[in-house]
């Protein structure tokens, strides 16, 4: 019996012993990608072992480490995936634009020297900049560009980022036209956003759709070195890029899923940047030094959108009523400490063609007393009022708040917090009764994200419920025109918007950063990019 | 030769256990409400497109059908992509299995080499300080929910201490935090369990005999009480070693490692289905397995079971 036992006891030690080899080195499988992983896990390692027993030595430290909660694994933008938010932490350090989208909404030149806009504004000429290489040493040429434009065209995200675009024509090596079939003031903004990175045409006819997306190469400040999937993406600086070598020589981007997890870690030095962290997390991190964070306007208008097709928002009364009835300030204190925008109409200050009160926008204030005579002029008979949100966000704390105020005026309001993909589904079909709080997200920095929600060209596909075609001919002749010349319309059909109570803008959504405090020049992102190539420590 | 065809027939057991086990699944995943197909394709994909990707995913076939040929595919040991990065759902599961066996094992370690000499102490000196100090440290680790307890332990020993890394896997000293968490429920577990199986034992009659004989208390329970203790602790080791596989999920999230539970949890929220799918079949096979074990290793320790009958 004490031999089996010893047999036992044996066993088991083999057992650990054998998982002990196992996980220390994660890797069984035989994908290249995840080969590759090795290096890169003793990178990480590499720079957790020299946060965790002491204060980081953060000077002339060159590794930096971002956690982030979404993980990046799209990297080529142009590929028949559709690619998103989170990819763009990758994508928009591996590849350079046309033109660069800074940080508070405005363009600058890119790989463009310049451009000029024809006076039909059918044609953009892009006259590029030499001398600058991809990460294989091939210069960047026309041919790039247009290999870019008319691929990224064909894919998921095309005709949403590149609108109304439709060819582009080479003029020489250096010079490229872009032809649009309608004017689109926007355009710029489609060649700024993640579709606009250029890639090599060379290598993609070496290695094809699927060799780029696992090796992907641009000319951007960062190159490719490595994906592990649920772990991390690393990037090590492009020595020979054409604004200058990065102080910062390897970034890892980490998916850590747990929030309170990157908190404690970016405070205990582990990570070194955390990405989008909430508000209240942020406030909370003033009392530590060795922490800094800021915030920018995004490009999503949070705004409660009514049912005017049916239920009680069917009267127009009503729906005026729940428009006077909201106090914008104090869904900012409640939902972000105070520190958002709150919004007179469905746009953020930082979009391409806004339009203020000094162009004619008209503003409700709020009023409670008004409210209730709306109310009393309407055929609201207590009937259940329901706002829906997606469950466990910030819009559900906005949606408790405004509860609070309409309840305060006489409205039976309800709130039903549901999840993502019933969230999404509902809001897609407009299947819903009541009103619906939306983060209205725009990858273009523009004020044509108006239209989103009055498109009466896919009545047929029932995705939207168009409500006023008069608003759709108004919001396309605004994208159709150029400079000031658009302010009219969006003037005209900010204040249908407004008069109507379709919509309730509420508030400028924000990003947030939070990084260790001696890491320097980080700089929250209107679209959550992050320019590494300026932080140094 | 009659744990050879018992356990053969454990295994074959198993068969079932998968079918009902992904069935279910399969219908609830189903019945979740929501258009995956759109929401990978995004507000602005047509209607066409948003065809052509739920066919692409196989969502236009009846639900028997699409659960028929996804069992075929199984036995074919292909197990899909992920529907959200095209990676294989295998080789995903192969490259994280080594994360959570490595914990889940050190954590029964942990739970066992501490949990069970105290609760055989604590059973011997019953009535004791030892005794009540161990009977309240196992209720309060059994109260204390694992992520509280996490992120407890992460702002002490990783804030203030600055003794251990908060996340990830940076070498030996990420795992003792991750641990001792998931190790916790566990070694409550195993302490009751030892103390109560101990104190059942040393009521016995032939203890008794023994005592009175003049053999000391060591002696006896060396000798007598111990090995016939065992039997419900090693059973217990075993549903709680498989409990842990599961439990994996919260204290990998919280420590952020890169192991199944954190897959599972992933995919859940994403509603991957073949890497839902895959994964509990995965995990249905170790658990069925590490049982089996337990099963042969009591036969071991006690010569009484009899697997033939």
């Amino acid at each position: 019996m004490k031999r089996k036992l010893s047999s036992i006891l044996a066993l088991l030690m083999v057992c650990v012993m054998v998982g002990c080899s196992a996980g220390g080195s994660g890797d069984t499988g035989g994908s290249a990608v995840t080969q590759a992983a090795e290096t890169g896990s003793s990178a990480a390692q590499d720079a957790g072992d020299a946060s965790t027993t002491a204060e980081p030595a953060a000077e002339g430290k060159d590794t930096i480490i971002l956690a982030t909660s979404g993980e990046p694994y799209r990297f080529f933008a142009q590929g028949s995936q559709s690619c998103a938010g989170d990819d763009n932490l990758v994508l928009s350090n591996l590849y350079d634009c046309l033109l660069f989208l800074e940080p508070d909404g405005s363009l600058t030149e890119g790989l463009a020297e310049s451009y000029e806009v024809s006076e039909d504004g059918l044609t953009y000429t892009f006259h590029l900049r030499q001398g600058v290489t991809f990460h294989n040493g091939m210069p960047m040429t026309a041919e790039d560009v247009k290999f870019t434009f008319d691929t990224g065209f064909q894919g998921p995200i095309g005709a949403a980022l590149f609108v109304n675009f439709e060819s582009c024509e080479i003029i020489d090596e250096y010079t490229v036209e872009m032809h649009l079939t309608e004017p689109y003031a926007a355009f710029p903004y489609g060649v700024a956003s993640r579709l606009g990175g250029i890639a090599c045409k060379a290598y993609y006819d070496e290695v094809g759709e699927e060799g780029y997306m696992a090796a992907p190469i641009g000319t951007g400040p960062y190159t490719f070195v490595e994906y592990v999937s649920g772990d991390h993406t690393t990037m090590a600086a492009y020595e020979d890029y054409w604004r200058g070598a990065p102080p910062i020589k390897t970034v890892i981007i980490q998916t850590v899923a747990d929030t309170n997890t990157q908190i404690l870690g970016l405070q205990n030095g582990d990570y070194d940047i955390v990405r989008n962290p909430s508000i209240d997390v942020c406030t909370r991190l003033d009392s530590d030094e060795n922490v800094e964070w800021n915030s920018t306007n995004s490009t999503g208008r949070i705004t409660m959108s009514m049912s005017e097709w049916t239920g009680p928002a069917s009267d127009k009364n009503f729906r005026k009523a729940v428009q006077a009835g909201i106090n914008k300030d104090d869904i900012n204190d409640a939902a972000f400490a105070g520190y958002a925008e709150t919004l007179d109409i469905d746009m953020c200050s930082n979009y391409g063609g806004y339009v203020t009160v000094d162009d004619g926008i008209e503003v409700v204030e709020y009023d409670p007393e008004k409210a209730k005579e709306y109310l009393a002029a309407s055929s609201y008979a207590g009937e259940e009022f329901a706002i829906m949100v997606n469950s466990g966000s910030t819009l559900e704390t906005c949606a408790k708040v405004i509860q609070a105020q309409l309840m305060e005026i006489g409205i039976n309001c309800q709130v039903r917090a549901v999840d993502n993909p019933t969230y999404q589904d509902g809001w897609n079909l407009r299947n819903y009764e009541g009103a619906y709080i939306v983060n209205n997200l725009s990858s273009l920095v523009d004020a044509d994200g108006i239209i989103t929600g009055h498109r009466t060209d896919r009545w047929e596909e029932g995705l939207h419920y168009a409500r006023d075609p008069e608003l759709y001919d108004l919001f396309m002749k605004g994208r159709a025109a150029q400079g000031d010349a658009r302010k009219p319309f969006y003037v005209e059909g900010c204040n249908i918007i407004t008069e109507e109570a379709y919509d309730v803008p509420l508030l400028n959504d924000i990003t947030t950063v939070a990084y260790r405090s001696e890491l320097k020049n980080v700089l929250a992102h209107c679209l959550g990019n992050y320019n590494f190539r300026l932080y140094h420590y | 030769m009659n744990w050879v065809k018992y356990a053969g027939k454990r295994l074959l057991m198993l068969i079932p256990v998968i079918i009902c086990v992904t069935f279910i699944l399969f219908l609830i995943l189903s019945a979740a409400p929501g258009n995956l197909a759109r929401q990978l394709l995004g507000q602005d994909a047509t209607e066409e497109q948003i065809e052509a990707k739920q066919a692409e995913m196989g969502l236009d076939k009846p639900l028997l059908v699409r659960y028929g040929l996804y069992m075929r595919d199984v036995v074919r040991l292909d197990f899909g992509e992920s529907w959200i990065n095209g990676e294989s759902v295998l080789e995903r599961f192969q490259n994280r299995l080594p994360y959570t066996l490595m914990l889940s094992t050190l954590a029964m370690i942990f739970a066992v080499a501490i949990g069970v000499p105290l609760g055989i102490m604590s059973a011997i000196r019953q009535y004791s300080l030892l005794d009540y100090g161990t009977t309240f440290v196992a209720i309060l680790l059994f109260s204390l929910p694992a992520f509280w307890l996490g992120t407890m332990c992460q702002i002490l020993f990783c804030l203030i201490l600055r003794w251990l890394p908060t996340s990830g896997i940076t070498g030996w000293k990420s795992y003792i935090l991750p641990t001792v968490i998931l190790g916790a429920n566990t070694l409550a577990s195993m302490i009751r369990m030892s103390r109560t199986s101990m104190l059942d034992v040393i009521r016995q009659d032939y203890i008794r005999t023994a005592r009175a004989k003049g053999a000391a208390m060591q002696v006896v329970v060396r000798k007598h009480a111990l090995r016939n203790s065992l039997i419900p602790i090693v059973t217990q080791m075993g549903i709680t070693f498989a409990g842990t596989i599961g439990g994996a999920v919260v204290t990998e999230n919280i420590f952020t490692i890169p192991g199944i539970g954190t897959m599972l949890l992933n995919a859940v929220k994403s509603r991957d289905v073949p890497v839902v799918l895959g994964t509990v079949i995965f995990v249905t096979i170790i658990v069925g397995i590490i049982n089996l074990a337990v099963d042969l290793i009591c036969a071991l320790i006690d010569p009484r079971i009899d697997l033939a009958s």
